[in-house]
């Protein structure tokens, strides 16, 4: 049982904002996503958790207590950081072994866990060796295995995996998330990628200069970005702006945008925060973008071939729509003429507009 | 034999040589108890100088003082180069990097030219030929060297080490007993080394503020070459005898704690 929470939260260092929270609230047996480019916040924000860095204002409760004075020592928390961090001249096994001495356990509880913890992450065969005979994959997972071996509050990550090649990367986000749901700690993973985060996390807050922007699932976070900042940061986005002429349905929240050059395109405008007359941007991602059936009514457009580019399992075109740059993508195998004119769809299921 | 590797080996040969030409006439006078004149070579070999030497008060006096002072000195510079080492190698500011470059620029200044600014200030203070007032004289040149090999040390050591120690449960006490002796111990050892020979080879500043009453090694055997005596026998056996405690240290740290350092200081 842990839940995280931050109330006001305030760091400065000289004149940049690090950090400035006024409520975060992550549940218990969550995996939590900070998620920002580099400056954004989130690594500072984590350490304020860690205990590691010391907000100017603001407090810091696990399940309700105030640890926000309590020095990284005394709040019993596994991290793991994106250097791994392993004790150089130490042994796997002792690097693992590292807490459970500092917690004075007998020997024989001592070795159980590190036992268990070493076969939890498959390592069994490393722990006697020292850090700089172990591959990148393999010192991440002792770097794991101290983490969890000292049955924190709360586990914390720091990118723990920028510094692994791509392939293994993509299977360790797995793994990560096995472990977090098997052993149901708490967990907050800090990272600027947001495949990894949609992969690994089961809530996200996308940060940007110390503030948070937007928290949801990741489907959230991807459908309904709610500004600007987070429709850009996340995925391939091209906006298109115009004015809401009217609601097609205001109960679902369905409204018509034209445009400058005289596009009608129907896309979800929350009725809440923008109304009709307002100018708006309205969010296109490429696979919200495809070709348009005979029977397709709405949101249907003219559009015009710049550029195709071969991606070998689907092909990447940069179409242009009124005076509009878009992207869409098709199987490779539908392969279309460059510089032909075609008719393409706008999924209005899926068209969002933020102020 | 390829033409080039001859040239290499005749400059590698000549530098090796000229460095312990010194060394091997010194054995020469070191162990000859017959040696005629116009000859290169002594015609008898033997420990006579070294008993000779051994016997002398005032060299054992100088041996006193020299082993006695040396590891002074090298546990008062550790006192203050470890610390000083900790923040100039963990905190990498333009305060440290400053405080730096004035320290090695210490290293560039003749011995001479600190001795002659320490003389009228030992004299005013009244503490000329005093054997504690030797020990920070000593320090002063021993400090750059063993700061240099001790900040080294803390540099190597990663802030995220002492980081992941603080999370895991460790207090500030427990980080620098678990995490950074383990792993700065051979660079203080080092630089620990550098202050003891420092302090054995130390001899302008003997001599200007310790005469005549505090005389280390390096005194008493410029005594008997350039001194009263002129006696070389005596003095190159007393050279060897300060010299071979260093080689043995410095050979025992290279071979079983690995921790690498020339023979040091000068």
């Amino acid at each position: 049982m842990a839940i995280i929470e931050l109330r006001n939260i305030y760091k400065k260092y000289g004149k940049t904002v690090a950090a400035d929270i006024p409520q975060l609230e992550i549940k218990d047996k969550e995996f939590f996503g900070l998620l920002g480019p580099s400056g954004s916040g989130k690594t500072t924000t984590l350490r304020i958790i860690a205990g590691l860095e010391t907000p100017d204002r603001g407090r810091v409760f696990i399940d309700g207590q105030d640890i926000t004075d309590l020095p990284p020592e005394k709040r019993n928390l596994g991290m793991v950081f994106q250097s791994w961090a392993l004790f150089p001249h130490l042994t796997a096994y002792e690097n693992i072994a590292f807490g459970l001495r500092l917690r004075k356990l007998p020997e024989e509880e001592i070795r159980r866990r590190v036992r268990w913890a070493a076969e939890f992450l498959r390592i069994e065969e490393l722990l006697n060796r020292y850090p700089h005979q172990m591959s990148g994959g393999q010192q991440q997972r002792v770097a794991v295995a101290r983490a969890i071996v000292i049955q924190p509050r709360a586990l914390l990550f720091d990118e723990p995996l920028s510094n692994l090649d791509a392939k293994l990367r993509e299977r360790v986000r797995f793994e990560l998330r096995k472990i977090q749901k098997e052993l149901g700690i708490t967990s907050v993973y800090v990272t600027h990628d947001q495949a990894e985060a949609f992969a690994i996390c089961d809530r996200i807050a996308v940060m940007n200069e110390g503030r948070i922007h937007q928290i949801g699932t990741p489907e959230e976070i991807y459908n309904k970005p709610e500004d600007r900042f987070v429709a850009s940061f996340i995925g391939i986005t091209y906006f298109i702006v115009g004015k809401i002429s009217e609601y097609v349905n205001k109960k679902e929240g369905v409204a018509l945008i034209t445009t400058e050059d005289g596009l009608d395109i129907q896309a979800y405008a929350d009725p809440n925060k923008v109304s009709r007359g307002d100018s708006v941007h309205i969010v296109i991602r490429p696979d919200y973008i495809s070709l348009a059936k005979p029977t397709d009514k709405v949101n249907v457009f003219k559009a015009k071939i710049e550029r195709a580019t071969y991606g070998g399992d689907s092909i990447d075109y940069e179409i242009k729509v009124g005076k509009w740059s878009l992207r869409f993508r098709t199987p490779a195998t539908l392969k279309l003429p460059p510089r032909d004119e075609i008719k393409i769809k706008l999924d209005e299921k899926r068209l969002v507009v933020i102020p | 034999m390829e033409k080039k590797k001859i040239l290499d080996i005749i400059i590698l040969g000549f530098v090796t040589v000229y460095i312990f030409l010194p060394m091997f006439v010194l054995f020469e006078y070191a162990f000859a108890e017959i040696w005629y004149a116009y000859r290169y070579f002594p015609s008898k070999l033997g420990f006579k100088w070294f008993s000779w030497v051994l016997k002398h008060y005032d060299t054992r006096m100088a041996f006193f003082y020299s082993y006695t002072l040396a590891p002074l000195v090298t546990l008062a510079t550790l006192a203050i180069c470890i610390p000083a080492g900790y923040v100039l190698g963990t905190r990498r500011t333009k305060l440290s990097l400053i405080t730096e470059n004035l320290v090695n620029l210490n290293m560039a200044l003749p011995v001479i030219v600190i001795g002659t600014g320490l003389l009228p200030l030992y004299t005013y203070l009244g503490i000329l030929n005093n054997y504690w007032a030797i020990i920070p004289a000593h320090m002063i040149g021993a400090i750059p060297y063993t700061l240099r090999s001790v900040t080294a040390a803390f540099i190597q050591v990663p802030k995220d080490l002492e980081e992941i120690a603080r999370v895991l449960g460790a207090t500030r006490l427990q980080v620098i007993r678990k995490v950074y002796i383990p792993l700065i111990w051979r660079g203080v050892l080092a630089g620990g080394i550098f202050a003891f020979s420092w302090s054995l080879n130390e001899f302008i500043l003997t001599l200007l503020l310790g005469f005549p009453g505090i005389k280390t090694l390096p005194v008493s055997i410029y005594e008997y070459v350039g001194g009263y005596y002129l006696t070389p026998q005596p003095a190159a056996a007393l050279s060897l005898l300060i010299v071979i405690p260093s080689i043995l240290m410095a050979l025992f740290l290279e071979k079983y704690m690995q921790v690498s350092i020339g023979l040091g200081g000068g």
